[in-house]
């Protein structure tokens, strides 16, 4: 294997157990990453994406397998040796130094001459806003000012990788929007490979160039957002990113994109090339791709009666019981959502093309 | 505390207030008094007492020897016990609690039996009446309160800071030297200045461990109380006095300063 | 060719992170191991050896010693005496103290604050020094007599008293009992003393019946410090104190002294520490040492 053949950040079969704990927190991961390539990696508190990412930085060792930065393995390498960048969630400035200072505590280290510490430190700082501040103590800034000296300390040694666990989580909404935009910014135009834990799903879609679905300490699926969200791997994929109906059902003998369900007869276009015949599947249709109809529909369509309704604002979420029991939930907008009083009978429709079809384990 | 405006409490703290503070300054007085160290009132005032004590050696001595084995074994206990508060703060390790109480020991002995316990071994090993031997007793006799604080302000230590000092590409000391060390030292200060006064103001193991060749300050002065003639002790007794008392009185006037802009 | 050397390189991988893993495991060993070594060299094993002292008869080990003391009516009174003496002080602390650390706690600032500045200055300052200063007000030609030969009566003998003794421990060791109650005194919530106060209870009620339990802590732990403190109190009795009122740590002391019988000497020491260490094991086992030492 030369090394032009092999990806630049390469995850081969981590695991990690601790002592004392039954089911390892990392159970064999393997993963490839681009050079300049944002990698998510989403899922829940426990599920194994902060343990990755630490023995990513090194501050953990994997109990088996390699990771590979451009086909070296750097598993041995001490966190100091590996030369990335780091931001945490509670931004971990150092609180006897300046905003400056903090900056350029890296270069520092790498023995880079004065005159040009002090002149990337002012680069990097106007980079993320913050010139004005330079002589300041974190503890004089507020929460957004702070991620962003952290985030100019993790960037200012250009380090070939990236690493951010949850660095938005300590902030409110809307300067979380805003760092998100800015992170994201900052990541093409520098070019950097970034690797981010989050387990906000919104954050990990608007952000990232593939996300990776953490479920107990493995890898669900790693796909870009769309297909994430379109085309889940899993059924924990498909809840846990997004809203959805999932319906069990069976794939119908002898033909393809055909299943058999409560709800009648579905078709889709996706996915069920893989099915045989009389299979158990799941059918899964996004809320926000169900809509009213204004006739009966014998396939891909119900007729439902409304249990439900609760108003979002932008859009109204529609509860109802379809035949056999079986609920289905849709998103309205709130004109439409004045045909639909809990109680009333109501007749919604789909696309093919927006229904996923996925296999179902026991 | 018994009536509403609270009269009676205040009252009675402030007559234990007037107990505890008027001996002190009554021995102020006494230092600049002349003839014997016993009499209240004195029968004139004057510095010679002041003079007296800076030009004897009985007592500047002395006094040297407990700055020095102040020193010598608060740096001794800080060194020896800053590690184990670290350890125990990290790490979970079997016998955590039994090594607990073992470094708190030299708080639960009394230090009279202590005194006989070192009186005895140190007369066996030849360190008797030597600096070292005091120095080394007192460095053991501080190990629990350089513990002690050592380890409540680990325990506040935010460790991802050494994680991030780490992915900055600092190595293990560089991370110690740069980020720990810097953060934690008024830690370290007050737990040396902790350590510091417990041998300086150390009298019983002194006493008995010293002999004339390492005196120390504390056992020069039992022993002028006891021959009851030396008004020197009164001039030692103010000085110790005014410098406790002026630090206190710059920290509570420094705390009032610090506390007045929150108040607004 | 290439395969063995990988698998070699594998393999010393796997050896390097087995070592780190052990190293891993060390550390706190290795940053114990200072502070063991000294205490066991340097204060177990001189404390050990005059245990060891005490059970060292002429011919080969007995508890004889201790079968002397418990049984000599003079060291069964001097025992007894030290109890009751730390009792006593440790009472006079408390009382003494409430006020102070009650009044300290609950006007913050003003008042509060200056009966703080002096009960520190004190504990911060050489309890040699206050007890000459007790020397100087209770001596023949100190203030008490030459106050009561002012108004025209000879004065009794103080000084060189047990009673001169209690005063002078009592004076030393009342920082320690009013710092320790002003520590769980502060923490008490105000509101709870305002929802009595608004419950319709007098200030005196709110006191007895919400703030004095509420206390308790506090003087749990002031007491059982002071009272072992006073156990061990060599040097104000000896300063202080008359010839006939000898406590334990004197007769230690005097025998160290005096290089009397270093077997009861020994002995003496043991039973000291053996009632010190009870009393500490008593309160670990209601309480838990831990909160003695946090204050």
């Amino acid at each position: 294997m030369t090394e032009n053949d092999a990806p630049f950040l390469r995850l081969d079969a981590i695991v990690k157990r601790y002592p004392g704990t039954p089911a390892p927190a990392v159970d064999g991961i393997s993963v490839d990453i681009q050079r300049g390539e944002f990698v998510s990696l989403l899922g829940p508190s426990g599920s194994g994406k902060t343990t990755t990412l630490l023995m990513i930085a090194g501050f953990e060792l994997p109990s088996e397998g390699r990771i590979l930065l451009e086909g070296r393995d750097i598993v041995g390498l001490p966190p100091h040796r590996r030369n990335f960048g780091m931001v945490f969630q509670n931004y971990a400035l150092f609180p006897h130094m300046t905003v400056a200072q903090n900056v350029a505590y890296p270069l520092e280290l790498r023995k880079i001459p004065t005159a040009e510490v002090r002149a990337t430190v002012g680069r990097y700082l106007e980079m993320v806003g913050l010139s004005g501040l330079a002589g300041r103590r974190p503890t004089e800034l507020s929460g957004g000012q702070q991620q962003r000296v952290a985030l100019a300390r993790a960037l200012v040694f250009s380090p070939p990788v990236v690493l951010m666990d949850e660095p938005l989580g300590a902030l409110d909404k809307n300067l979380r929007e805003q760092l998100q935009v800015e992170i994201k910014e900052l990541q093409k135009s520098l070019g950097i490979t970034l690797i981010y834990v989050t387990h906000d799903q919104s954050e990990a879609m608007t952000m990232s160039d593939r996300i990776a679905v953490f479920n107990h300490g493995r890898i669900d699926q790693i796909a870009p957002p769309d297909r994430i969200y379109r085309r889940p791997a899993t059924r924990f994929v498909g809840e846990f990113v997004g809203d959805s109906n999932m319906i069990e059902g069976r794939a119908i003998a002898g033909e393809i994109g055909l299943a058999d369900s409560p709800l009648g007869r579905i078709t889709c276009t996706d996915g069920t090339s893989v099915l045989t015949s009389g299979q158990p599947v799941l059918v899964m249709i996004r809320p926000e791709l169900v809509r009213l109809s204004n006739r009966p529909t014998p396939q891909n369509g119900a007729r439902l009666v409304v249990s439900r309704t609760t108003n979002y604002g932008d859009r109204v979420l529609v509860e109802g019981i379809g035949p056999n029991d079986t609920p289905l939930r849709l998103r309205v907008s709130a004109r439409e959502a004045e045909d639909c009083r809990p109680g009333s009978q109501i007749d919604v429709a789909w696309d093919p093309e927006d229904v996923h079809v996925l296999p179902r384990s026991a | 505390m018994f009536n509403g405006s609270g009269t009676l409490s205040r009252t009675l703290a402030v007559l234990v207030a007037l107990f505890i503070l008027i001996p002190m300054l009554l021995v102020a007085v006494m230092s600049f008094g002349q003839g014997s160290s016993l009499r209240f009132p004195p029968q004139s005032f004057t510095l010679d007492s002041y003079a007296a004590y800076f030009k004897s050696s009985s007592w500047t001595i002395p006094t040297l020897n407990s700055f020095v084995i102040g020193a010598f074994s608060a740096i001794l206990a800080l060194a020896i016990t800053t590690p184990a508060a670290f350890a125990f703060t990290l790490y979970d390790f079997r016998g955590k609690r039994l090594i607990r109480l073992l470094v708190m020991m030299p708080l639960m002995v009394p230090f009279i039996v202590m005194a006989l316990a070192y009186f005895f071994f140190f007369g066996r090993i030849g360190l008797l009446n030597t600096m070292a031997g005091v120095i080394i007793a007192h460095a053991c006799l501080s190990i629990p309160i350089v513990f002690l604080i050592q380890s409540a302000s680990l325990k506040g230590f935010d460790w991802t800071l050494v994680r991030a000092s780490q992915a900055c590409g600092a190595g293990a000391f560089t991370t110690f030297r740069r980020i720990c060390l810097p953060i934690l030292r008024p830690s370290f200060l007050v737990a040396g200045l902790f350590a510091f006064i417990t041998s300086f103001d150390e009298t019983v193991v002194a006493l008995f461990i010293s002999g004339r060749a390492a005196s120390t300050l504390p056992r020069r002065m039992f022993e002028s109380v006891r021959q009851e003639s030396d008004p020197i002790v009164a001039v030692v007794s103010t000085l110790l006095f005014g410098v406790v008392a002026a630090v206190a009185l710059i920290v509570a006037a420094r705390q009032r300063r610090a506390a007045r802009p929150a108040n607004r | 060719m290439a395969t063995s050397r990988m698998y070699a390189e594998d393999n010393f991988k796997a050896s390097r992170q087995i070592w780190r893993g052990a190293m891993r495991a060390a550390r706190p060993w290795i940053l114990l191991l200072p502070v063991l070594t000294v205490i066991t060299v340097l204060f177990l094993v001189p404390l050990l050896g005059i245990l060891r002292l005490s059970i060292l008869g002429e011919d080969g080990y007995s508890l004889a010693s201790y079968a002397t003391f418990f049984t000599d009516s003079f060291h069964l009174a001097v025992l007894g005496r030290t109890l009751g003496v730390a009792l006593i002080v440790t009472l006079g602390c408390l009382i003494l103290g409430y006020p102070v650390a009650y009044v300290a706690a609950r006007y913050a600032g003003g008042l509060g604050t200056a009966l703080l500045l002096i009960v520190t200055m004190s504990f911060w300052t050489s309890f040699l020094a206050r007890t000459y200063a007790w020397m100087v007000i209770l001596g023949s030609q100190g203030l008490v007599s030459n106050l009561a030969r002012a108004l025209g009566f000879e004065p009794p003998q103080i000084l060189f008293t047990g009673l001169a003794a209690n005063i002078g421990m009592i004076h030393i060791l009342l920082p320690f009992m009013v710092l320790a109650l002003f520590a769980v005194m502060q923490r008490i919530d105000r509101t709870l003393l305002r929802a009595s106060e608004g419950l319709g209870a007098t200030r005196f009620q709110t006191f007895r019946r919400v703030f004095l339990p509420l206390s308790v802590p506090g003087m749990i732990n002031g007491c059982a410090m002071v009272y072992i403190v006073c156990l061990g109190f060599y040097v104000t009795p000896e300063l202080l104190g008359g010839p006939r009122d000898q406590l334990i740590a004197r007769q230690i002391g005097s025998q160290i002294e005096q290089l009397l019988d270093w077997r009861e000497a020994a002995t003496m020491a043991a039973v000291l520490l053996a009632v010190t260490l009870v009393i500490y094991a008593v309160y670990d086992f209601f309480f838990g040492l831990d909160r003695l030492w946090r204050s």
